[in-house]
């Protein structure tokens, strides 16, 4: 089925929806095609899945990860949004080779003999195996769900690979070409650093693993040792959430992970004294559950939002760290990072105290900050060069590739890998989603809390509706949020313009809200967010038994004792397909002591599963909880009687939504 | 009523066969080895372990009692333990003890079974509160019957199968597919008994096997999705009126597999079944320290069944029905006897300087040429003897 509105057709977009859920897109569609030659047909392959109202713009090349070849001359570049890989000519500076590949394809590993590349393929779960020559796939492996940090095991005879999705790690036999085992990880593994031999990589997972309500997220790194392909060690970096880039000191002693710490615990107000949430580097001893330090990147009145990776020099005396929200790369001092850490050899000697406060001090950068050199738009990752004198760096939304002289420290050379000029709106909104400008002090952009356009996990003081401490709230994704209005659990935003005009300026930025052509941008480019597939029907589109029972649970009239469900108790009444969502205020009786209401806005299922916690307030890390704790009188629907069996039915068949 | 009746049995039965016991020398531990081989031939029999060592509360463990012993088959250096307050991670080279408790995520102090993933290395503990995934030398989850599809929170025992984790809980088995984090449960309801409570779990030969209280034998054929359920067809009775029927008992504690050979164990006696025929076996009828068993395990490649009873632990060679049974002095050693029996004729019986750490057998396990067994009163662990080499080429 294909959309038929268009970013200029907002409002009969938004009638059309309504008017879908009730008689089905296909009539729709009918209609719109005999009638309007102004709307637009969505081809992009996601465009069945709904809530996209806006098609995704496609004309972009977004460079996302690199790669540097063992000759040192040629860069592979993967560009997100036009799906290629590219071949990079360094001496030339420009593209002499380009490949397509599967949908959102992210990083690119280079083999040992530099003849094979590795290409993770987000959403198609699988990994390219390519020809470096000849620019050809040879074959492809299949993956977890999400694949996207990846690493190539001692003895180069694994591939290693961190699927975002699924939650786990994929360890495939290279000779065998399949996967041998299956690791769980944390939460949203990310990206994997490897140490200078191979033998072991450590993965980040961007999300918190759930923890008590109201107490500090807590992301995990994986230590796995590549010879026995075990992990040996999960370290937590207590307070971190949005753990991205990581790697590894040349020396093998460190672990660097970029990473934010929010302040989540304390009300929004607090933005002003850098309370909302601050940048850092995690700087972790390279062992079995090995301590962690963790450094700010940030200065008194200005913030390094949204950093994204990390690399070190090859003599492992300065860190760079690219902000992909302020369009910056950060340059350290390693050497004086290790003496605020009291670093003693191979050991982080600062004890427990000191630790917590370094993690908060907005006034150590000075210490160790040697540089902070401007971007192109949007940097994401960085390839420094083998002697290390020149920094490679992803400009996503400038679609080039831009070129630090590491002794100069500034920026000498762009390579356009060629991408159109213009700026569509689409373009325009996704800059303004991901760039930390308009809040005060540069302190976060959209990004940062809807990393991956979707959600942090975390739960959130919003201060003013309900006063300090009042009405916490869960964060809620942006994927396929159109035609889900009203926005907000209060659900006092009726549209995405007014979510991101006044009620962001108000709670989120301090500082004014998107106006004028900017708020348009960004609420075309909100709309344009669609939903990943979904993993959980299976692929044959047929449900598992389970799931049909669990769909029989979900529509079911009577309880398992014949007494009838009223209608507004019934699951099916308020979560209506397609975005199981009545899109109405509902009391399911989960109002908290700090809540001023009782009624919350109904929220989509959509890939519910990937969006934890849950309820208003997130209190609950598991589906199951929603029932098993915080449903005593069955007003979240009549669930008491559900057996154990027909309760995990019933969330099998939710995950499929 | 018919407990009163079943311990009457069990009275009756003890005390018939004291009569039946056969009476020989006991030889003095300082005994040359070569007076036992006098009347036979150690090699013939199932291992016979004269040095034993024990590890107790006194070196560091956090409860004598050890309810789960199971090597680490992956990385072969460590031992974990279920114990009564908490898991325990056993050093074999270094003897070193790392101890999981509630106060470090684990779902409750009380563990009755630890499985180690064959393919990831993670350990699961099914404890009182909750299953408990530990990974990384860290508690990283517990899976309960709020957060999780997980049938109830007293867990008796896990394994681990494919890429799946298997619960038997009191409220039916549960089924954990990590990869996609979905739960099966299988209880009255979709699985041939009239019990749910399921206290023992072991696989092998592609199928899954579940003691349930009271409710037989119950086999899960992986490929197929189906069941079997082998009940005693004495039904309610306490004793076998006819031996080798079938199952001895309903009431059974432990199912154990390897090479073919499926050992049942009850309150009441144990089973055996080649797939063809079953055998029946009892404290007066054969070298088993009492009817009462807590567990069995196989011994790979040996058709030995290793017994875990409330009077000590016997060994079972299953085709040639000889028996080796370890028993302290005065119920916790640390001297003990050996007892060597063909059948149900005792051969030989002979003093050790040392052996398991009390009488009261909760379970067993292997590692290499090392059997490692948990008692109420510490772990203890011993050489096999050499002459124990696999005789069976997998299964």
């Amino acid at each position: 089925m294909k959309r038929m509105v268009g970013p200029n057709n907002r409002a009969s977009g938004w009638l059309l929806g309504r008017i879908a859920d009730r008689l089905g897109w296909v009539l729709i569609a009918v209609c719109a095609m005999g009638s309007s030659s102004a709307l637009e047909t969505v081809v992009d392959g996601l465009g069945v899945r709904p809530g996209l109202r806006t098609p995704v713009d496609n004309l972009y090349k977004s460079p996302i990860q690199m790669a540097l070849a063992p000759d040192g001359g040629t860069l592979y570049v993967v560009c997100e949004r036009s799906r290629e890989l590219l071949r990079v000519d360094l001496e030339t500076r420009s593209v002499t080779a380009g490949l397509g590949l599967g949908r959102y394809p992210f990083q690119v590993l280079v083999g040992a003999d530099g003849k094979q590349l590795f290409v993770s393929n987000r959403e198609d779960d699988r990994v390219s195996v390519i020809d470096a020559r000849a620019m050809e796939v040879t074959h492809t492996l299949v993956t977890g769900g999400d694949p996207h940090g990846l690493a190539l095991s001692e003895g180069l005879g694994h591939l290693i690979v961190a699927n975002m999705q699924s939650d786990d790690i994929s360890i495939i036999d290279l000779d065998a070409k399949s996967e041998v085992k299956r690791i769980m990880a944390g939460h949203q593994p990310f990206a994997i650093a490897s140490d200078p031999e191979g033998r072991f990589v450590y993965v980040t997972n961007q999300l918190t693993n759930p923890v008590p309500f109201r107490e500090a997220p807590s992301c995990e790194i994986t230590r796995i040792d590549t010879r026995t392909l075990l992990v040996e060690g999960r370290t937590d970096i207590v307070g971190g959430c949005v753990a991205q880039g990581a790697s590894v000191t040349p020396d093998g002693q460190w672990v660097l992970i970029a990473v934010e710490i929010p302040k989540n615990l304390i009300p929004e107000t607090q933005i002003y004294q850098g309370w909302m949430v601050t940048y850092a580097i995690a700087v972790m001893e390279a062992r079995p559950n090995g301590r962690i330090g963790v450094i700010l990147l940030d200065e008194l009145d200005f913030y390094y939002a949204d950093p994204f990776d990390v690399v070190c020099s090859p003599d492992g005396r300065r860190l760079y760290i690219s902000s992909s929200g302020v369009d910056m790369v950060s340059v350290l001092d390693f050497d004086r990072v290790k003496e605020v850490l009291k670093v003693n050899t191979d050991r982080i000697g600062a004890d427990a105290e000191e630790l917590e406060t370094i993690a908060r001090h907005l006034g150590l950068s000075s210490e160790y900050a040697v540089a902070r050199i401007p971007t192109g738009k949007n940097p994401k990752d960085l390839v420094l060069s083998e002697d290390g004198s020149t920094l490679y760096v992803a400009q996503r939304l400038s679609d080039s590739i831009g070129i630090i002289d590491t002794e100069r420290l500034e920026m000498v050379g762009e390579i356009d890998l060629g991408g159109p000029d213009e700026v569509t709106l689409l373009r325009r909104g996704e800059y303004l989603f991901n760039y930390a400008e308009i809040s005060f002090q540069k302190q976060l952009s959209c990004n940062t809390c809807h990393p991956e356009n979707h959600v942090d996990g975390l739960i959130y003081d919003i201060a003013v509706d309900g006063g300090l401490g009042g009405n916490l709230v869960d964060n809620r994704t942006v994927r396929g949020i159109t035609y889900t209005d009203p926005f907000k659990w209060s659900g006092k935003n009726p549209d995405l313009a007014r979510q991101e005009g006044p009620r962001a300026a108000q709670l989120f930025f301090r500082s004014h809200g998107f106006e004028g052509p900017d708020r348009d941008a960004m609420v075309a480019f909100i709309e344009s967010i669609p939903l990943p597939a979904n993993r959980h029907v299976p692929a044959d589109g047929t449900l598992t038994p389970a799931q049909q029972r669990g769909k029989v649970v979900f529509e079911r009239a009577y309880t398992n004792d014949g007494r009838y469900i009223p209608i507004g108790n019934r699951c099916l009444t308020c979560h209506e397909p397609p975005y199981y969502t009545n899109r109405s205020l509902c009391d399911v009786g989960t109002r908290a002591h700090f809540d001023t209401e009782g009624t919350f806005d109904t929220p989509q299922l959509n890939n519910v599963a990937e969006s934890g916690p849950f309820l208003h307030d997130g209190r609950c890390w598991s589906l199951e909880e929603i029932w098993t704790l915080y449903n005593p009188f069955d007003l979240h629907g009549a669930a008491n009687d559900l057996t154990k069996q027909q309760l995990n039915d019933l969330i099998q068949y939710l995950k499929t939504f | 009523m018919k407990r009163t009746m079943m311990f009457g049995c069990l009275w009756l039965m003890g005390v018939c066969s004291i009569g039946w016991a056969v009476e020989v020398e006991v030889l003095p531990a300082s005994a040359p080895l070569g007076q036992l081989t006098g009347l036979a031939d150690l090699n013939q029999y199932p291992p016979v372990c004269l040095e034993w060592k024990t590890l107790t509360v006194k070196e560091g463990l956090p409860n004598d009692h050890i309810y789960w012993v199971e090597t680490d088959k992956l990385r072969k250096d460590r031992v974990w333990l279920g114990t009564d307050n908490g898991v325990v991670c056993y050093g074999i080279a270094d003897g070193s003890i790392e101890v999981i408790q509630p106060k470090d995520g684990l779902g409750h102090q009380a563990v009755m079974s630890v499985a180690v993933d064959h393919l990831t290395g993670d350990v699961w503990a099914a404890t009182f509160g909750g299953l408990s995934w530990i990974s990384g030398g860290k508690v990283r989850r517990n899976f309960d019957q709020f957060n999780s599809g997980l049938p109830n929170n007293v867990v008796y025992c896990v394994i681990t199968e494919g890429e799946t984790v298997w619960t038997a809980t009191t409220a039916g088995l549960g089924r954990y597919h990590y990869k996609t984090d979905e739960w099966e449960i299988f209880t009255s309801l979709n699985m041939p008994t009239d019990e749910n409570w399921c206290y023992n779990l072991c696989q092998g030969g592609g199928r899954v096997y579940v003691a349930a209280w009271g409710g037989g034998i119950i086999e899960y054929t992986l490929e197929t999705g189906r069941f079997q359920h082998y009940l005693d067809p004495d039904n309610e009775f306490e004793i076998d009126l006819f031996p080798h029927d079938g199952l001895v008992h309903n009431i059974t504690t432990s199912p154990a597999f390897h090479d073919g050979l499926l050992w049942a164990t009850t309150y009441f006696g144990m089973s055996v079944y080649n797939y063809r025929r079953w055998r029946g076996y009892f404290d007066h009828d054969s070298g088993l320290a009492s009817n009462f068993i807590n567990y069995a395990r196989a011994q790979p490649g040996t058709h030995n069944g290793w017994i875990c009873t409330d009077k000590g632990l016997s060994v079972l060679n299953y085709d040639t029905n000889r028996w080796v049974t370890y028993t302290p002095i005065d119920g916790h050693g640390p001297r003990g006897t050996v007892e060597l029996w063909e059948g149900g004729e005792r051969q030989k019986v002979f003093e050790t300087e040392s052996t398991i750490g009390h009488n009261f057998v909760l379970n067993v396990d292997f590692l290499d040429n090392t059997v490692w067994v948990g008692t109420s009163h510490g772990l203890s662990w011993a050489k096999l003897p050499q002459h124990i080499s696999p005789v069976i080429q997998g299964e």
